[in-house]
């Protein structure tokens, strides 16, 4: 999963990263509302964490340009400003929630996730695949009620599949959302992580569709 | 001048009174003036009528043998009834020569004055029945003889007297009319010269009371500066409250970033000292919240002419709790979401900054949100001068026994929920500062019904 920070103040910015990219994210991170705006109208974010007292463009102005363009990730504004009409406004503007400062990093992160899990079709926190299970709160996985240890690149392609279910997810889709935009990416890693995925939890749980990508289900179809 | 406290107070009355006294000195002085004009004027023609008599008289004067004697007697007959104050008597050398019929028995009495040689002389003098007269003398001398001769003729003073009296009575009556009309034309150039003041005073009051932000209208050139003036005063001092409100934010911005940090490093770390860093920095997070919502209440307080639309603000609260909260598990039943109905809502003016109006009534409804089961209520109503806007839940509610302190300064009920915000006891705070009440209910709906009272806005 891939969230783009957009924090001018660069201590609380290091921060709230390190906590991201702590919780197995990908992050990238802005200054300012000119850059964050490029980064969230060119890459594919699965959640925006956006403050709004932003240089060159403010927060509000850089949300309603996304909504114009029609991007439609969730975006949680992150603001000092606790007041109601700033509040109507960032909802207004297209924001799907609402932090104000100071806040706790943990209670940060449980809003980024459900943003994610929401913004996907889910209700609860624990995701499910047949025999597998994810909890996207501790990154936990269990397959059968037997937990797995996986390394963080490998659960971040799992939670992936997990947080999109019965469609067939692409190669470059799958490295968009994985990394960052620093990260030199390889397409052959991809493949390795899926095998290993394979090995660890069950061999049919990721189906390969030849020259489309791959999916997850718990019937074993993808469309 | 020692005015009186009423005539220092009204500019109108003094003009008024000045105005009068002047018009009622000017028309009395001239009515004094015109009366005693016309009555030496009528004198003058009443002796120019007796003195043509005293000539046409010495044309019939001759001398008869060394004596004075009249050849004829003059024709008209008001010197021939009796007693009519229509008399002559003519005298040679202080002998009367002759006496009109009208005398009767009577003598004239003697003259006051007795004219010189050549000499014409008028003036008043009692009749014989003590009834006054007016008297023409003159004296003559006559060819061939040595002597004085002189006539008099008299006629009634009351001509005189009542033709003065009837000219001051009409005189009197004209002119009390006109210093009536003149009065009446200050009185009315005294109240639409002053109009525009009580414009002024008129739109000044709706300013104060909330109507309007600027003074409006047009004003004579008199006016106009001092309104502009004002207009100026009162944008200025917009200015200046929009300008603290934006330096509270601002400074709660520069806050609280700092402290978000600090906050999370604290989070990071343990023992003890962690642990009264994260207390602290607690602490000086709700001092911010307190004073930044005081400081932003009692500058909009300042603000002249604010009006906050009810509607507008509730539906915009609607649409934002609907989103916070549409994820929330429903008491009954597996849905999610709290269903907010908003009720005669439109057209509801309070007098007020709109941001103040829209933070209590963001932190009720949030709080209806944060307690109800299913569905929260708000309603508007006006009630006199008064909106009141009450918010309802279907939630637990609050006992009776425990109202009173929810609304207490510092409390919040339960502290364990996470507030988004200032509790109940704020938006009591803020709905004081606006003469405004907080009261707590018990709602139809079955959880708690707050009513929040504030001063409508026309």
């Amino acid at each position: 999963m891939r969230v783009l920070v957009v924090e001018d103040e660069p201590g609380l910015r290091r921060q709230v990263s390190r906590a991201l990219s702590e919780a197995g994210f990908s992050v990238d991170e802005a200054p300012d509302g000119e850059e964050g705006e490029f980064l969230g109208d060119t890459e594919p974010y699965d959640a925006v964490v956006l403050d709004l007292g932003l240089p060159k463009i403010d927060g509000i102005t850089v949300l309603k340009h996304w909504r114009t363009a029609g991007r439609d990730m969730p975006v949680l504004i992150l603001t000092a400003r606790d007041g109601w009409n700033e509040k109507v406004a960032g909802f207004d503007a297209g924001a799907d929630d609402y932090l104000t400062k100071p806040f706790h990093v943990e209670e940060l992160l449980a809003r980024v996730r459900a943003l994610i899990r929401r913004s996907a079709g889910h209700a609860s926190p624990i995701l499910e695949c047949g025999p597998v299970s994810l909890d996207t709160r501790a990154g936990k996985v269990t397959i059968d009620g037997a937990s797995v240890t996986l390394t963080a690149h490998e659960l971040k392609v799992l939670s992936y599949f997990m947080h999109h279910q019965d469609r067939v997810v692409s190669q470059t889709e799958l490295i968009e959302h994985i990394y960052d935009q620093d990260f030199d990416r390889d397409s052959n890693t991809i493949e390795v992580f899926i095998a290993r995925l394979r090995k660890k939890l069950a061999p049919d749980l990721i189906k390969t569709h030849r020259g489309r990508g791959y999916s997850m289900s718990a019937t074993g179809e993808g469309t | 001048m020692p005015f009186s406290p009423l005539l220092r107070r009204s500019v109108s009355l003094r003009l008024i009174l000045l105005s009068a006294a002047w018009i009622i000195s000017a028309l009395v002085v001239g009515g004094v003036f015109l009366t005693q004009h016309f009555r030496t004027h009528v004198e003058n023609s009443f002796d120019y009528g007796l003195s043509r008599h005293v000539e046409e008289l010495l044309s019939y004067a001759d001398l008869v043998d060394g004596r004075v004697q009249l050849t004829k007697q003059p024709v008209d007959p008001v010197y021939s009834r009796p007693l009519s104050g229509w008399y002559w008597e003519i005298t040679a050398d202080g002998q009367v020569v002759d006496r009109s019929r009208s005398l009767w028995d009577e003598v004239l009495p003697p003259a006051q004055q007795q004219p010189r040689r050549g000499e014409t002389l008028s003036y008043f003098q009692d009749g014989p029945r003590g009834d006054l007269l007016r008297v023409v003398a003159a004296t003559y001398t006559l060819p061939g003889y040595d002597g004085d001769v002189t006539i008099r003729f008299t006629g009634p003073a009351e001509v005189i007297q009542s033709a003065t009296e009837e000219f001051s009575e009409t005189l009197v009556m004209s002119l009390m009319l006109l210093g009536l009309g003149l009065i009446g034309a200050v009185v009315l150039q005294v109240i639409l010269g002053l109009r525009p003041l009580k414009l002024l005073r008129t739109r000044l009051a709706e300013v104060h009371e909330g109507r309007t932000h600027r003074l409006s209208g047009h004003y004579p050139s008199e006016v106009e500066p001092l309104v502009a003036d004002l207009n100026e005063l009162l944008d200025h001092n917009a200015q200046v409250i929009e300008r603290a409100r934006t330096h509270a934010g601002n400074l709660a911005h520069a806050l609280k970033t700092p402290l978000a940090v600090l906050s999370n490093e604290a989070d990071r770390m343990e023992g003890e000292t962690a642990k009264t860093f994260g207390e602290q920095i607690s602490i000086m997070n709700e001092q911010v919240k307190r004073h930044l919502a005081r400081a932003r209440a009692a500058g909009g307080l300042g603000a002249p002419g604010a009006k906050a639309d009810i509607g507008d603000i509730v539906s915009g609260l609607k649409r934002t709790l609907h989103r916070i909260y549409q994820h929330k598990p429903q008491k009954s039943g597996d849905g999610t979401g709290v269903s907010i109905a908003l009720v005669d809502v439109l057209d509801k003016f309070v007098a007020g900054d709109r941001q103040d109006v829209e933070e209590m009534l963001g932190n009720l409804m949030d709080n209806a949100c944060k307690w109800a089961a299913t569905r929260v209520r708000v309603s508007a109503l006006r009630k006199g001068r008064d909106i009141v806007i009450s918010v309802d839940d279907d939630g637990p509610g609050v006992p009776e026994e425990r109202r009173a302190e929810v609304l207490a300064r510092g409390k919040r009920l339960d502290e364990a929920t996470p507030g988004s915000g200032l509790g109940l006891n704020i938006v009591h705070e803020l709905a004081e500062l606006y003469q405004g009440s907080l009261v707590l209910d018990r709602s139809d709906l079955g959880g708690l019904c707050v009513r929040l009272t504030l001063p409508a806005a026309l």
